[in-house]
C-alpha cells in the first residue's frame, strides 16, 4: 500500500515530539480544548503595543503641563498649517491658527478619553439597569425598556445632544452626560437581549433551587456572563462617543474653544483637509490608534476569560 | 351532612406517610405556537428514603414536572405538598426553608455552573445563601465533596472547564448536597456521560442516597438506568401518567401498551433481559385518548380505565 | 492485510491523523487499520475522545484544516490515500452516503425538503426538476415518510427529530451508494424512534445489499445489528470480531468493562454497576507501540470497581485513605478473563439466542454486588 509522500513517517515524528506547556491560562485541562494555532507573534505584539500606546497617552495627557518644551495648547506657535520640524512644539506640525499640533492632541486626550470613559460608564449603568430588569422579569418591566429604548433611538440623536447640552450647558460635564444618554439605548437593547438569553440556563434555575433571591441571580450569575457581549461593544461605542464629540464641537456645542478635543481638531481640520492634509492627518490617527488598541485589549481580556469548552 | 356534591376522591396510589406528593398537577406555558399543556394532571407521591423514577420519552412532560416540585416554576394548577403542606400557602420564610429540602440535579455538568467559579465556591453557594459563616461553610463543603468522593484539597480550586463531564456531575451533586436536603430530584443526570462515567455517577448517586437517607425523583428517558436506580416507576406520556407500580412489577409485567412498546424499543446486549409477561388484550387507542388509572396488580396501577374528560382538548 | 479482490469495499491501513493544537500535537488516531467487506454491516464503537469520528471523517476527507493524515486507504480497490481530502471528497461523495447525529444541523432550515432533496439528486444524476422531484418522492416514501408528495413542500422545522433523520437517510441514499455511514445517527433520538431508525437502516441495507458502518457509543445498540465490530479507545482500535462472538471467551478487557457497566432492565433496584475509573488517554498523550499502549491501558481496565472515588481526585495526608482500586470483579487481570469464561459451561447454544458467556459475566456482577451490599 503507499504511503502519502510528504515527509517521514508520522510514528517517527510522534515519538520525537515534545509537549509544549500553555505560557497564559490555567493548567492543563483534562479535556483537551483543540483550537488551532494562531500566529502567536502577531497576537502578542498587538496586545502589547495597544498596553504601550494606552499607557503612553495617558502619561502624556496626566503629565501633559509638566513636558518640557511643550507649548500650550492655546499658544500660537507659528503660521498656520506649518509642516512638522524638530522643535517639540513643532513635532507634529501646526494647526489651521498656528498651535502646535502635538499639544493640542496631547491636552485633547483629556478631554476626549474622559469623555470617551465617563459617558460610556453612564450609558452602561443606565442600560444595564433598564436592560437587566426589563429581561430578567420580563412583561410589562420589558415593555418599559423597549420604550425607553426605542424612544430614545427614535429621536435623532444629535438633535437629542443639542437639546441636552443646550440645556444642562456646554462643559464636560453636560457633554459626557448627554452622550452618555443617548448611547444608554444601545447598552439597553444588548444588555436587555443577553439577559434573556441567559436567564433560562441551568445555572440560573440551579441559584434559585438553592435559594437565591433574584438581586443576588441578576448580580452574581447573570451579569458576569454578560461581560464578554459588552467587552466586544464597548471599545466601539466608545470611539463613537469620541467622534460624536466632535460633530458637538463643529456644530458649536461642544468643548468651549481654545479647549482641544480629538473630535474638535477632525471637525476643524476637516475645513483645510484638501489643502493642508496634516492637521486632520494627527488627530485621525490618535483616534485609530486609541481604538484600535482599546479593542485589542478588550479582545485579549475577552479570550483570556472565554471560559467556554469543547468536547473532542 | 355536607351538602357538597362533588368531593374528588384522593387517587388510589397515593400513600398516608408520603414526603412529597403530586396531587393533580397541571403546568401550561405561553409559547410562540400557542398554549402548551405540558403537564396534564399528574399525580404521585415519594416516601422518605424511596427512589421513585419518572420515564418517558421527550415531550411527555417529565423534566416539567421535576422543575414544578422545585417550582422553578411551580404548576399552574394542582398541589405539590411537602411534609404534609402544600408548598403554594407557605410563607416566604417556611417556603425558604422548604427549599432547602428540595434539590435538584441538572443534565448538563457545564451549563449547571457558572463557569467563572471556583468549585469551592459553586459547592458552597447554598450556603453563602443561607448565611452559613465561613468556618462552618468550609467543613461542610469538604464533608459534601467527601461525600461524593473527592476532597475539597484536590478539587476545591478548580474551575468547571477544568474538569471531566463525570466531575462535574459529582460537583453538582455535592452542591445540592451541602445544604442537607431531604429529597434530590435528578434530572437526567447521566444522560450526556460516557457509559463508564455513567456507572460511576449512579453508584456515587447510589451512595448519598444510601448515607443520607433520601429520597430521590429520578428523571430519565433511559429505561435500563431508571431500572437501576428506582424502587418505584412512573410513566409518562403526553403530560400524563400511564403507569405507576413497584419497578419490578412494571417491568417485569407491563401493563400499558405503551410501557411495552418502550420496553421492546430499548436496545439490549443480552435479550434475556427482556423478562416480561402479560396480557396483550389492552386498548391500543393509548395515542389519543386518556384514561383513569386503575389497579391490576398490588400497588401496580395503568392507564387503562374509562375514558377520562379532564376538559381539556385531547390533541 | 491486503485488498482481497473486489470483496473488500473500504479499507484502512495504519491510519494516523495528527493535529497541532494550543497544548501540542493532538494524535487523533494512532495506527488504525480495518476493513469493511462488501454487503456487511461494521459496528464502530468507543467512548468519546476514542477516535470513532474522527476515523470516518479521515476517510471522507472531512477533516480540520492542518491536519496531517498519514497511512493508507482505499476504496473499491481504489487509493485514496495520494489524493487530497477535497478530491477524497468528490470520488466518495457518489460511493458513500452518511447520516450525522444532528439531522437539524444538516438541513437548511430556510429551504423546503424536497428542494434539498432534489439538488442531491440531480447533483448525481442528469435528470429533469420533474424527474428529480419523482426520485425524491420515491425515496422518502422509501424511508417511510407518509403523504411524501405533500411532504417535499415542508421546510425541516416541520418534521420531527425522527422524520428527519429520515429525511437524512433519504437524502443519503440519492446516490445509491455501497457504502452507508450512520455516525451517532440515532443517538439524540427517543427509544421508539430509534428503533424505528435502526429497523430502517437495516432494512434499506438488506435490500440494497449496501455495506454499512454504524458508529455509536452505545454497544447495545451495535450488539444487536451489525455483522462485524471494532472497539475504539485513545485512538486505536483494541478489539475486533465478529458481534456474535463479541462475549465469546477471551472476552477483551475493554469490551467487558464497557458491558459491565451498561445498567440492565432486569437488574435489581440499588444495584452498583462495576466501571471503570480514572480517564481515557489524552491525545495530547506521546505515540506508543501496540504493545506500549496495551500496557498502559491494561493498568486501567483493570481497575473495575464501583467505589466511587477516583485516583487524583482525592488528597488525603493520611496515607491509609489515598484510594487504592480493588478489583470487584474476580479474575480482571488480563489473561484471567478468558480463564474465568472458560470455567464456565462450554455449552454455548449454536445460533441460540442466548450466550452463556455473557450469562456468567452477569451472574458474577449480581454476585458481586450482593457481596458489597453486605460489607457497606
Amino acid at each position: 500500500m503507499t504511503q502519502l509522500s510528504n515527509g517521514p513517517s508520522p510514528r517517527t515524528q510522534g515519538l520525537n515530539a515534545v509537549i509544549r506547556p500553555k505560557r497564559f491560562g490555567t493548567s492543563l485541562p483534562l479535556i483537551p480544548r483543540i483550537k488551532p494555532r494562531r500566529p502567536r507573534t502577531v497576537r502578542r505584539g498587538a496586545f502589547w503595543f495597544a498596553v504601550a500606546w494606552l499607557t503612553l497617552l495617558v502619561l502624556a495627557a496626566v503629565f501633559a503641563d509638566v513636558i518640557p518644551g511643550l507649548p500650550a495648547y492655546d499658544e500660537k506657535i507659528g503660521t498656520f498649517a506649518q509642516p512638522p520640524d524638530l522643535t517639540v512644539g513643532g513635532l507634529l506640525g501646526t494647526d489651521g491658527v498656528g498651535r502646535s499640533n502635538l499639544s493640542r492632541i496631547i491636552y485633547g486626550a483629556r478631554v476626549s478619553l474622559t469623555i470617551a470613559i465617563v459617558s460610556t460608564l453612564i450609558g452602561l449603568v443606565i442600560g444595564l439597569v433598564v436592560g437587566m430588569i426589563g429581561g430578567y422579569y420580563r412583561g410589562a418591566w420589558e415593555a418599559t425598556a423597549n420604550i425607553i429604548a426605542n424612544t430614545l433611538s427614535a429621536l435623532p440623536p444629535l438633535l437629542l445632544l443639542l437639546a441636552l447640552v443646550s440645556a444642562i450647558g456646554a462643559s464636560l460635564f453636560g457633554i459626557t452626560i448627554a452622550l452618555g444618554v443617548v448611547i444608554a439605548d444601545l447598552y439597553i437593547r444588548v444588555t436587555k437581549g443577553a439577559v434573556i438569553g441567559n436567564v433560562n440556563r441551568e445555572y440560573v434555575l440551579a441559584a434559585r433551587a438553592l435559594g437565591a433571591g433574584d438581586v443576588r441571580i441578576m448580580t452574581r450569575e447573570i451579569l458576569p456572563n454578560l461581560v464578554p457581549v459588552l467587552a466586544s461593544i464597548i471599545p466601539m461605542a466608545m470611539a463613537i462617543m469620541i467622534v460624536v464629540e466632535g460633530s458637538l464641537s463643529f456644530l458649536g456645542y461642544g468643548i468651549p474653544a481654545p479647549t482641544p478635543s480629538w473630535g474638535g481638531m477632525i471637525a476643524a481640520g476637516a475645513d483645510i483637509m484638501r489643502q493642508f492634509p496634516l492637521v486632520i492627518f494627527w488627530p485621525v490617527v490618535t483616534l485609530f490608534l486609541t481604538v484600535f488598541s482599546f479593542n485589542t485589549i478588550g479582545d485579549h481580556l475577552a479570550s483570556r476569560t472565554d471560559v467556554r469548552e469543547a468536547k473532542l | 351532612m355536607s351538602t357538597v356534591t362533588d368531593t374528588p376522591t384522593r387517587a388510589a396510589w397515593l400513600r398516608d406517610d408520603a414526603l412529597l406528593t403530586l396531587d393533580d398537577v397541571h403546568c401550561a406555558f405561553k409559547t410562540a405556537s400557542g398554549r402548551v399543556h405540558a403537564v396534564r394532571g399528574v399525580t404521585f407521591d415519594v416516601r422518605p428514603g424511596e427512589t421513585l423514577g419518572l420515564v418517558g420519552e421527550s415531550g411527555c412532560g417529565k423534566t416539567t414536572t421535576g422543575r414544578a416540585i422545585l417550582r422553578l416554576p411551580g404548576p399552574t394548577s394542582g398541589t405539590v405538598s411537602f411534609r404534609g403542606e402544600d408548598m403554594e400557602s407557605l410563607s416566604s420564610g417556611r417556603m425558604r426553608a422548604a427549599r432547602r429540602k428540595l434539590q435538584m440535579i441538572f443534565q448538563d455538568p457545564l451549563s449547571a455552573f457558572n463557569p467563572r467559579r471556583k468549585v469551592v465556591d459553586i459547592v458552597g453557594e447554598g450556603l453563602d445563601i443561607q448565611g452559613v459563616p465561613r468556618s462552618e461553610r468550609t467543613d461542610r463543603i469538604a464533608a459534601a465533596l467527601e461525600q461524593v468522593g473527592m476532597s475539597l484539597a484536590a478539587v476545591g480550586d478548580r474551575r468547571p472547564h477544568e474538569l471531566s463531564g463525570g466531575q462535574c456531575q459529582r460537583i453538582s451533586i455535592a452542591r445540592a448536597l451541602a445544604v442537607g436536603p431531604d429529597l434530590i430530584v435528578c434530572d437526567e443526570p447521566v444522560a450526556s456521560l460516557d457509559v463508564s462515567v455513567q456507572a460511576r455517577v449512579l453508584n456515587v448517586l447510589q451512595e448519598i442516597r444510601e448515607r443520607n437517607g433520601l429520597s430521590l425523583v429520578f428523571v430519565s428517558h433511559d429505561l435500563a438506568v431508571v431500572k437501576v436506580m428506582s424502587d418505584r416507576v412512573a410513566v409518562m406520556y403526553r403530560g400524563r401518567i400511564v403507569e405507576i407500580g413497584p419497578a419490578d412489577s412494571v417491568y417485569r409485567t407491563p401493563l400499558h401498551p405503551y410501557t411495552r412498546r418502550l420496553l421492546d424499543a430499548v436496545p439490549v446486549i443480552d435479550p434475556a433481559e427482556r423478562v416480561w409477561t402479560g396480557a396483550d388484550d389492552a386498548e391500543d387507542d393509548w395515542r389519543t385518548v386518556d384514561r383513569a388509572l386503575v389497579e391490576r396488580a398490588p400497588g401496580h396501577f395503568a392507564a387503562l380505565g374509562e375514558i377520562v374528560h379532564d376538559g381539556e382538548q385531547v390533541p | 492485510m491486503t485488498a482481497t479482490g473486489t470483496d473488500t469495499l473500504l479499507a484502512v491501513e495504519d491510519l494516523t491523523l495528527e493535529l497541532d493544537a494550543a497544548q501540542g500535537t493532538a494524535h487523533i488516531l494512532r495506527g488504525v487499520s480495518m476493513s469493511v467487506p462488501r454487503g456487511r454491516t461494521l459496528g464502530i464503537v468507543g467512548e468519546s475522545g476514542s477516535g470513532k469520528s474522527m476515523l470516518l471523517r479521515t476517510v471522507l476527507g472531512l477533516t480540520p484544516a492542518g491536519a496531517r493524515v498519514g497511512g493508507a486507504m482505499s476504496f473499491d480497490g481504489e487509493d485514496l490515500s495520494a489524493l487530497h481530502p477535497e478530491a477524497r471528497r468528490t470520488m466518495l461523495g457518489r460511493r458513500v452516503g452518511v447520516v450525522f447525529q444532528n439531522p437539524m444541523t444538516s438541513l437548511n432550515p430556510v429551504r423546503t425538503i424536497g428542494a434539498q432533496m432534489a439538488e442531491a439528486v440531480r447533483f448525481h444524476q442528469k435528470l429533469s426538476k420533474a424527474q428529480a422531484r419523482d426520485v425524491s418522492v420515491d425515496l422518502l416514501d422509501q424511508v417511510g415518510i407518509v403523504n411524501p408528495r405533500q411532504r417535499i413542500r415542508d421546510f425541516p422545522h416541520q418534521f420531527s427529530g425522527g422524520m428527519r433523520q429520515r429525511v437524512m437517510i433519504a437524502m443519503a441514499l440519492t446516490c445509491s451508494p455501497d457504502l452507508l455511514i450512520a455516525d451517532e445517527a440515532t443517538t439524540a433520538l427517543d427509544v421508539t424512534v430509534q428503533k424505528g431508525i435502526l429497523d430502517l437502516l437495516q432494512r434499506i441495507q438488506e435490500e440494497r445489499r449496501m455495506s454499512m458502518i454504524l458508529v455509536s457509543h452505545d454497544l447495545s445498540v451495535v450488539a444487536g445489528r451489525t455483522d462485524d465490530v471494532i472497539v475504539m479507545y485513545g485512538g486505536r482500535i483494541v478489539d475486533r470480531r465478529a458481534t456474535s462472538a463479541l462475549f465469546t471467551p477471551p472476552v477483551h478487557p475493554y469490551t467487558r468493562a464497557l458491558m459491565l457497566a451498561i445498567p440492565r432492565l432486569d437488574m435489581e433496584a440499588h444495584t452498583r454497576l462495576p466501571a471503570l475509573g480514572g480517564n481515557p488517554p489524552s491525545v495530547f498523550d506521546p505515540l506508543l507501540s501496540p504493545a506500549e499502549a496495551d500496557e498502559r491501558d491494561a493498568r486501567r481496565w483493570a481497575t473495575i470497581s464501583s467505589d466511587i472515588v477516583e485516583p487524583g481526585d482525592v488528597v488525603d495526608p493520611d496515607e491509609e485513605r489515598i484510594f487504592r482500586p480493588e478489583p470487584v470483579v474476580p479474575g480482571s487481570e488480563i489473561g484471567a478473563v478468558g480463564t474465568l469464561a472458560a470455567e464456565q459451561q462450554a455449552g454455548v447454544a449454536e445460533g441460540g439466542d442466548r450466550d452463556v458467556a455473557v450469562d456468567t459475566i452477569f451472574e458474577d456482577v449480581a454476585r458481586d454486588a450482593d457481596a458489597e451490599e453486605g460489607t457497606r
